[in-house]
């Protein structure tokens, strides 16, 4: 995989302070949360941990000295959040969901590899989604669980399946229909 | 007071305390050199001796006032290397030791500071052990009324220093308008550069009438908005060069330096004549600090012209503090603070904070 590049204001000190200013910090934040979805998408990171993405080089820039600190990154999440690019998947672990693809694009592109490839009628586990050859070439290959199952509820709600409880999530079935 | 030194046959001198390696004395007392001395230091005293001359020095640490470390003068007189303590003595004296080793002379001064401080602490301990007078109701009275007096007496201490620095002031003025008088009579044949240049000091040291409540009468409005002129006048020049801003403090100085009169103003008049600037026109406002420092503004630059000075200078430097802004923009270091945040707050600059330090850089992204 390609290494990422990361924008110039990765390499600007104040990037690294959260602003006193009001508008500035909003300019600012916009910026980390658009750093966060596309830095998320080329790796194809589906959710981030505040206490471990301290020290990841998105938040770190070893080369001017400077990093992100934990209460800025959370900010930063939260303001994902609140724009509907991300989802607080356990407030207490301070684990995030991160959508540079919201659930309901997901649910899209699923059910067009689905109609495409003739699994209409078939029951498919969640694993098999996953991890299958089949998906190899697909962004939703190795997909969070949470994240798959939350786009697969889209699908249900629109009626176009049918989720099958099962004790661990890998082992839940779907039959798209 | 007691001799402060003693020349004795080295017989009599009893050497005790630590013992310090020195290269050269210089005791501007009995004007005397030593060379290679010896020194001794305890609680008591401060031996020097040198044996080759048969000379001894003994000062009583009670007699010295306090011991520094000299760094600028007579070192033409010591070694290259020497480094060199100043020795106060309380008659006004001073001696210099000339130390071999750095560590030699912080032990020492370390030392003789220990010393001083303890002569000090027996002092005080002394005088405060003074005999109770009275006690109960009569004592707490006398008490009080021992305290009165003092505290009139200090006033009127204070009030007759003021009068002599007024006096002072009167022929400090006489004499300069005396000089000046003689100056123009002379004028012919002198060197013209030498008149031009004494115009200019008297013109940036003087005000030519300045006001005086004696003129008006003592109090009002109007001596106020007259000083108000005179102060504007007086301070313009100098407030465009500390980059439009002063604090009143040195404004005050200022004031009271170029007025050619005995008559000083108070603090409280010159607020009062600063508060009118409004009222008169005059392009230089007061503001007042959130520490509560009081400063002077000129008008003559507006909020945005200095917050785009600000942006531009940033961007020279790529980055400044306020420490930095303070020292080229010339204002006080508050001052420079608070212009930073305005900049700021403009969203011109931004900040970056890092191990307490907070330095400013052109805002590129946000």
């Amino acid at each position: 995989m390609s290494t990422f590049r990361y924008p110039p204001f990765h390499s600007y000190p104040p990037s690294f302070t959260l602003q006193p200013v009001k508008t500035t910090k909003e300019k600012q934040l916009k910026l980390w949360c658009d750093l966060v979805l596309s830095y998320c998408k080329h790796y194809k990171i589906f959710k981030l941990s505040l206490t471990d993405s301290a020290n990841s080089p998105l938040f770190v820039n070893t080369s001017i000295d400077r990093r992100l600190s934990i209460s800025a990154i959370e900010e930063v999440f939260s303001r994902l959040v609140s724009m509907g690019y991300g989802e607080w998947l356990n407030k207490q672990a301070n684990i995030c969901l991160i959508y540079w693809r919201r659930p309901n694009e997901w649910a899209q592109i699923i059910y067009d590899w689905v109609e495409r490839t003739g699994r209409r009628k078939s029951i498919l586990t969640l694993y098999e989604i996953r991890f299958s050859e089949d998906t190899a070439e697909f962004e939703f290959h190795e997909m969070d669980p949470e994240l798959l199952l939350k786009s697969l509820q889209v699908l249900e709600s629109q009626g176009k399946c049918v989720i099958f409880e099962g004790k661990v999530s890998d082992d839940l079935g779907v039959k798209f229909l | 007071m007691d001799t402060m030194f003693n020349k004795r046959n080295l017989r009599d001198s009893s050497l005790e305390g630590m013992q310090f390696k020195l290269s050269t004395i210089i005791s501007r007392e009995t004007h005397e050199k030593l060379d290679n001395p010896e020194c001794f230091l305890s609680a008591e005293q401060l031996n020097l001796l040198d044996r080759s001359r048969g000379l001894y020095l003994r000062y009583s640490v009670s007699n010295i006032s306090h011991v520094c470390l000299d760094k600028r003068k007579e070192k033409k007189l010591f070694s290259r290397l020497a480094s060199i303590v100043r020795i106060q003595l309380s008659n006004g004296e001073h001696i210099l030791l000339g130390f071999r080793h750095d560590s030699d002379q912080s032990v020492f001064i370390q030392k003789l500071e220990n010393y001083l401080r303890q002569h000090r602490q027996k002092k005080a301990n002394d005088t405060n052990q003074t005999p109770s007078k009275g006690v109960g109701v009569a004592g707490i009275m006398q008490s009080r009324k021992e305290q009165v007096q003092q505290g009139e007496e200090q006033l009127h201490n204070a009030f007759k220093d003021l009068e002599s620095l007024m006096s002072q002031v009167k022929g400090l003025v006489e004499l300069a308008q005396k000089y000046q008088g003689s100056l123009l009579e002379s004028k012919v044949g002198e060197d013209m550069k030498e008149v031009v240049e004494f115009r200019n000091m008297a013109a940036s040291l003087g005000v030519d009438n300045p006001v005086t409540r004696a003129q008006l009468g003592g109090h009002g409005d109007e001596f106020h908005r007259q000083l108000a002129m005179e102060v504007y006048r007086t301070i313009e020049k100098p407030l465009r060069k500390n980059g439009g801003v002063m604090n009143l403090i040195d404004v005050y100085c200022w004031v009271i330096r170029a007025r050619t009169t005995t008559e000083l103003i108070s603090p409280d008049d010159l607020l009062a004549a600063c508060e009118m600037f409004g009222r008169l026109h005059v392009p230089i406002h007061l503001s007042i600090l959130e520490s509560g420092v009081i400063i002077l503004e000129a008008g003559f630059m507006n909020d945005d012209e200095i917050a785009k000075k600000i942006f531009e200078l940033v961007q020279s430097k790529t980055s400044l503090n306020a420490v930095e802004y303070a020292s080229v923009a010339n204002i006080p270091l508050l001052r420079a603070v608070s212009r930073l945040e305005f900049c700021e707050q403009k969203g011109l600059i931004c900040r970056d904070e890092f191990e307490e330090n907070i330095r400013f850089f052109p805002n590129l992204y946000f």
